[in-house]
């Protein structure tokens, strides 16, 4: 096996960013997948029928906003992204419902529904980042596609500082930096439907809105809507594909079923990996100048570069790495009929997004729900959102039938359900299918026949995420816990990374998981290991190189196909 | 649930970045095994290449796939490669580089009996000879003395022939009149599958392994003209390599050179038909509305597809129309249940080395159950208590398709009508049980607690996952004396062009067939840079300039 510029260990999406942007600036990369197919948080599966594609891991794709998708030309490679108008929906078992449409006036019609009051915050809030859009475009950008650094966050401060002063709050921006979402969300806006929207949408992005810090998010989401939020022509895979073409186009090696059990480290410096026994290239030696670790920062440190290596005290600071989030449990459902959800009778604009939320109907609720699973404890009341991609793109299920994904929050361990006491990790293989049930039955309060619907259906527990992919610790989603201690410059650990968002304290070794901001789709880490190795190894400045974050969503989101699958009687 | 659900519809739709209309040297329509071959030659020729594929993933047969969800990965179309010695892609592409990997287990096949006996059909002759050598010495100097025949037959006759355009059959019989060897390929011929076996073999057992081992993939063991496949077949049965990482690992290895050569792979993207102007192809059209242009297609999809549904009847010249409505579809489809269990199955049998077996055939304990089981098949039943099947444990040499370490997963498929009496969707069930129950005759440990997960795919599934394996066939069409050789799909069409000026066909349905031999996706490459003035980069193999010298120059 010959030496590369780069290795990336892990082919997930954001290995395949980092490996795809250095093979096009002209290094020599070969990345090194365990599974056989690259993208393991970005898969499609026919899990049991034929026809009917599940988006098994993420299905909320936003690489729209990453300068990837112009720099790699990754629509030209196959990622076709398809929307709905109505971007989101949250659901009330009152019979009532609040939507965000890419259409402000849909928007605003629907909380004014809930509260004239609160349809004038939002406003007010709309107006704000409208009139600062350079400085909303600016901190959009740098937050996610750029290190964190301390003068951006003070940016972010005195842009939140401006609007709780436009909004009357009695706080300053340094405060909204301070608190939690559901804290600033209580502050905001009277109307629980309103209230529960933006919190909803932080437990999309695996960020939970009762976690100190989360403020500015939830300020963000109250205003901006989840626009850029798709799903890809033929399911999610369909990014995973766009990606190794990127990577083989440009003369990337990338080697599936190959896991890696070790990376080399000498004089102090990465300097390559060692491939496991049990795989092809059996025990290989693989050198390399630079090594990018796709993988959770755990196994990165623990398992593959060692304590030994690093001593004891990092190898403590690692072990502190928070795993511990709420985390998905995802049924999948194959239909043969588009649910219909009672309240589409008080604004059928429901039928018409392909995202949307269940429970959690107030902000006491949502609050104490997510305490109860903090502790361990699933609530009795189940709460989670629902996808129906095929409302976006029709391609995904068999002519006139859908899927849906529908998730719930659970705790990794569960320690009680139902009065129940359970074991924690292992109590998984027997709560799966009754926890099922559980969703089939919510799902039924909302959208009364769904049940009816159900072609077939499977289930997936965080114990079962681990397993398909055990970088996922205890299955979280987003490389690690997004909590306060694990946010921002802390991201993953105070001292990990230094210099930037991936550098890591052993010299040569780069990371593209578990950094700044959080594991997603808007290949941002990936983004962020491409730039700083690529400014290390000096290939940096070429050419092509020169996207702006959100560039490319904002010139193409007039023209992305939108309600392709959507019933007509749904239309506008 | 069959057809309603095979035509997905895909409205109108717009990606700017990928234009409109776009114009492209060649079009290949479908990344199967073949499609992806066609592709990976041609691009590779320097020509500007766009394959189309409508399912979401590469690869066609070549699936390594979820299908036991969550967490275990299964082979859920092709798993035994037979023609790994001969294929010219993996001489002409170093795949290495790309980690294909093949394992040529020794234990190839082994045939379990209720009684705890077992037949063992493997790589190396004698250990063969040594297995029949305990129901039939016979037998056993009988395999001995007829392989070595027929391997060479197989190596030096077939095997190359495979990737050579056919010949007429008069030709044909002129060339193999050079040798004996020629002779006898052609006495063999006139035979039909059951006929060789039985003058060959006397003990019941040793014939039952045989017949089953050379008509598996659909050869009609009481068909006369077929015979030469019986060589073939035998002695690529004792020398199956599986794919390490899964049999799709060859697919997307093939979709990488295809790109690393400038070649565009569309998937999710169906092609909704050709188009002809003035009897030339000008190129595709997509469902989702966009326009390939281009005056060379290659499609590997089924003769019915590419020609009535693709081109259209009113597009069709000559008796092409006649001769595509003529085509027969394989005469039986295959139905499987995959299992992932705590333990691999543990089969009763004296002989220690059936667990290494990479093939294991259970449930058929004579002939005539068979020939019983394969005639009721034929007539659209499943006989419950006649059936049998062959099993293979996955995980023995690919640990990775598990997900959880120390888990297993494997499959057990058998021949099943399309149309079975009842419906799929009613039986699908009751026959999985019903072949779970047989495998725990011989495999007892397959059943209670072991088993974590199952899931069964009928002939119809097969269809919905590819539609132009139309009612479950796999090799496109059946393997008939009417519908091999240069009547494969058809005479004008078995050269791998076709009457439709710049329309070539490169699938399973054209000579010389399906199975992921290689064959069809090879021949059009070839032709297709003929016919363009591209130089060919690659030369033929050395077996194949063997045969050349011999049968044909």
């Amino acid at each position: 096996m010959r030496d590369f510029d780069a290795v990336v260990i892990g082919g997930g999406i954001n290995g395949l960013t980092t490996a795809a942007y250095l093979a096009k600036a002209g290094m020599s990369v070969g990345v090194f997948e365990a599974r056989g197919q690259c993208g393991a948080h970005c898969d499609t599966v026919e899990l049991g029928l034929p026809g009917f594609l599940h988006n098994t891991h993420a299905a909320w794709l936003v690489p729209a906003m990453s300068p990837a998708m112009a720099d790699l030309g990754l629509e030209e490679l196959g990622l076709h992204l398809m929307g709905t108008d109505v971007l989101f929906a949250k659901d009330f078992s009152s019979g009532r419902n609040v939507v965000q449409a890419l259409d402000p006036a849909v928007t605003s019609a629907s909380l004014a529904a809930a509260s004239d009051h609160d349809a004038k915050v939002h406003a007010v809030i709309g107006e704000y980042f409208v009139e600062h859009l350079e400085d909303t475009l600016h901190m959009t950008r740098r937050m996610l596609y750029g290190p964190p650094t301390a003068e951006l966050l003070d940016f972010a401060a005195s842009f939140n500082d401006g609007l709780v002063r436009r909004l009357g709050l009695p706080l300053s921006g340094d405060d909204v930096m301070r608190m939690s979402g559901l804290e600033l969300l209580a502050m905001l806006f009277e109307s629980e439907e309103v209230r529960t929207t933006p919190a909803a949408l932080g437990e999309f992005t695996g960020q939970w809105p009762s976690h100190r810090r989360l403020g500015p998010l939830a300020l963000s989401l109250s205003g901006l809507q989840p626009m850029a939020v798709h799903t890809a022509a033929g399911g999610s895979h369909a990014m995973t594909h766009a990606l190794v073409k990127a990577v083989v186009s440009n003369g990337g090696e990338i080697w599936t079923t190959c896991p890696v059990d070790r990376i080399l480290v000498e004089d102090g410096r990465a300097c390559g990996i060692r491939i496991a026994d049990d795989a092809i290239l059996a025990g290989e030696e693989i050198r390399a100048g630079v090594v990018i670790s796709n993988l959770t920062l755990a196994p990165t440190f623990l398992d593959l570069v060692g304590e030994d290596v690093i001593g004891v005290e990092w190898s403590r600071l690692v072990k502190r790495f928070n795993y511990d989030d709420p985390q998905l449990l995802a049924t999948f459902f194959a239909l043969d009929g588009d649910p219909t959800f009672a309240s589409a009778a008080h604004d059928p604009s429901i039928q018409r997004s392909w995202v949307g939320y269940f429970g959690g109907e107030t902000l006491d609720e949502l609050g104490t729900a997510f305490a109860e699973i903090g502790r361990g404890i699933i609530p009795d009341e189940l709460m989670g959102g629902w996808f129906i991609p095929t409302r976006a793109d029709p391609s995904q299920a068999p002519a006139g039938c859908h899927t849906a994904y529908v998730w719930v929050s659970v705790p990794p361990m569960p320690r009680r359900w139902r009065g129940q006491v359970l074991d924690g990790w292992d109590a998984w293989a027997d709560i799966a299918e009754p926890l099922a049930d559980a969703v089939t039955a919510r799902l039924e309060q909302y959208a009364p026949g769904f049940s009816g619907q159900i072609i077939e259906r499977h289930v997936m527990t965080p114990r079962h995420q681990e397993m398909n992919n055990p970088s996922a610790v205890r299955g979280n989603m987003i490389g690690g816990s997004a909590i306060p201690e694990q946010f921002a410059e802390n991201r993953p650990l105070p001292g990990i990374v230094s210099g930037g968002a991936t550098r890591s304290f052993v010299p040569g070794l780069y990371l593209s998981n578990s950094v700044h901001p959080y594991g997603a789709t808007h290949l941002a880490s990936g983004y962020l290991a491409a730039v700083e190795v690529a400014e290390d190894l000096g290939c940096r400045d070429v050419e092509w190189w020169r996207a702006e974050p959100l560039d490319w969503f904002l010139e193409s989101l007039g023209r992305l196909p939108l309600n392709q699958g959507v019933d007509p009687r749904w239309s506008t | 649930m069959t057809q309603e659900f095979v035509g997905r519809k895909h409205p109108q739709s717009f990606f700017s970045e990928f234009p409109i209309e776009s114009e492209w040297d060649v079009i290949v329509i479908g990344a199967g095994p073949n499609g992806l071959m066609t592709a990976a030659y041609l691009a590779r020729a320097g020509l500007r290449v766009a394959l189309v594929e409508r399912r979401y993933e590469i690869g066609g047969g070549l699936a390594t796939e979820e299908i036991l969800f969550p967490g275990y990965y299964s082979n859920i179309h092709a798993v035994y490669h037979m023609m790994v010695d001969f294929m010219p892609v993996l001489r002409d592409f170093d795949l290495k580089q790309h980690g294909v990997v093949w394992i040529k287990p020794n234990q190839q096949t082994s045939m379990v009996f209720e009684d705890g006996t077992s037949l063992q059909l493997t790589r190396m002759l004698e250990d063969t000879v040594d297995s029949i050598h305990k129901f039939s010495t016979e037998d056993a100097v009988a395999f001995g003395e007829t392989m070595r025949t027929w391997r060479k037959l197989s190596r030096e006759v077939i095997a190359p022939a495979t990737y050579i355009p056919p010949m007429p059959p008069l030709d044909m019989i002129d060339a193999m009149q050079r040798t004996e060897l020629g002779e006898k390929m052609l006495e063999l011929s006139e035979q039909s599958p059951l006929e060789i076996i039985t003058d060959t073999f006397e003990n019941d057992r040793v014939r039952a392994m045989m017949l089953y081992t050379t008509c598996m993939w659909g050869l009609d063991p009481n068909e006369s003209g077929v015979g030469f496949f019986v060589p073939l077949l035998l002695d690529r049965a004792m020398n199956k390599a599986y794919c390490q990482g899964g049999s799709h690992k060859l697919a997307s290895s093939l979709a990488k050179e295809v790109v690393r050569n400038g070649g565009v792979i569309l998937d999710s993207s169906q092609v909704n038909n050709i188009i002809i102007e003035d009897g030339h192809v000008a190129g595709v059209e997509l469902w989702e509305g966009r326009t390939l242009r281009s005056k060379v297609v290659a499609s590997s999809l089924d003769p019915e597809t590419t020609f009535l549904d693709l081109v259209g009847p009113e597009n069709l010249p000559g008796h092409l129309k006649e001769d595509v409505s003529r085509w027969e579809l394989d005469k039986w489809s295959y139905t499987t249940v995959h299992v992932a269990t705590n333990e691999p199955p543990a089969y009763i049998s004296r002989d220690p080395s059936v667990r290494d077996s990479f093939m294991t055939i259970v449930g058929i304990e004579s002939t005539e159950q068979l020939l019983a089981h394969w005639a009721a098949v034929q007539s659209g039943t499943i006989d419950l208590d006649a059936f049998g099947g062959h099993t293979t444990w996955q995980t023995q040499y690919d640990p990775h398709l598990s997900r959880v370490p120390g888990k297993h997963v494997s499959f057990f498929q058998m021949h099943a009508p399309y149309d079975i009496a009842g419906g799929w969707e009613e039986r699908r069930d009751g026959i999985a049980e019903a072949m779970m129950e047989k495998w725990r005759r011989v495999a007892p440990n397959m059943g209670g607690d072991n088993i974590l997960m199952t899931a069964a795919e009928t002939p119809e599934d097969i269809e919905i996952r590819m539609p132009n394996m139309r009612r479950g066939s796999i090799k496109h069409g059946d393997y008939n004396p009417l519908q091999l050789g240069s009547y494969r799909p058809n005479q004008d069409c078995s050269g791998t062009d076709t009457p439709i000026e710049g329309l070539y066909v490169c699938g399973a349905s054209t000579y010389p067939g399906g199975l992921v031999i290689g064959g069809p996706g090879y021949l059009a490459a070839g032709k297709i840079a003929d016919d363009m003035g591209v130089e060919r980069w690659w030369k033929p193999t050395p077996e194949m300039e063997k045969y050349q010298a011999t049968y044909l120059d």
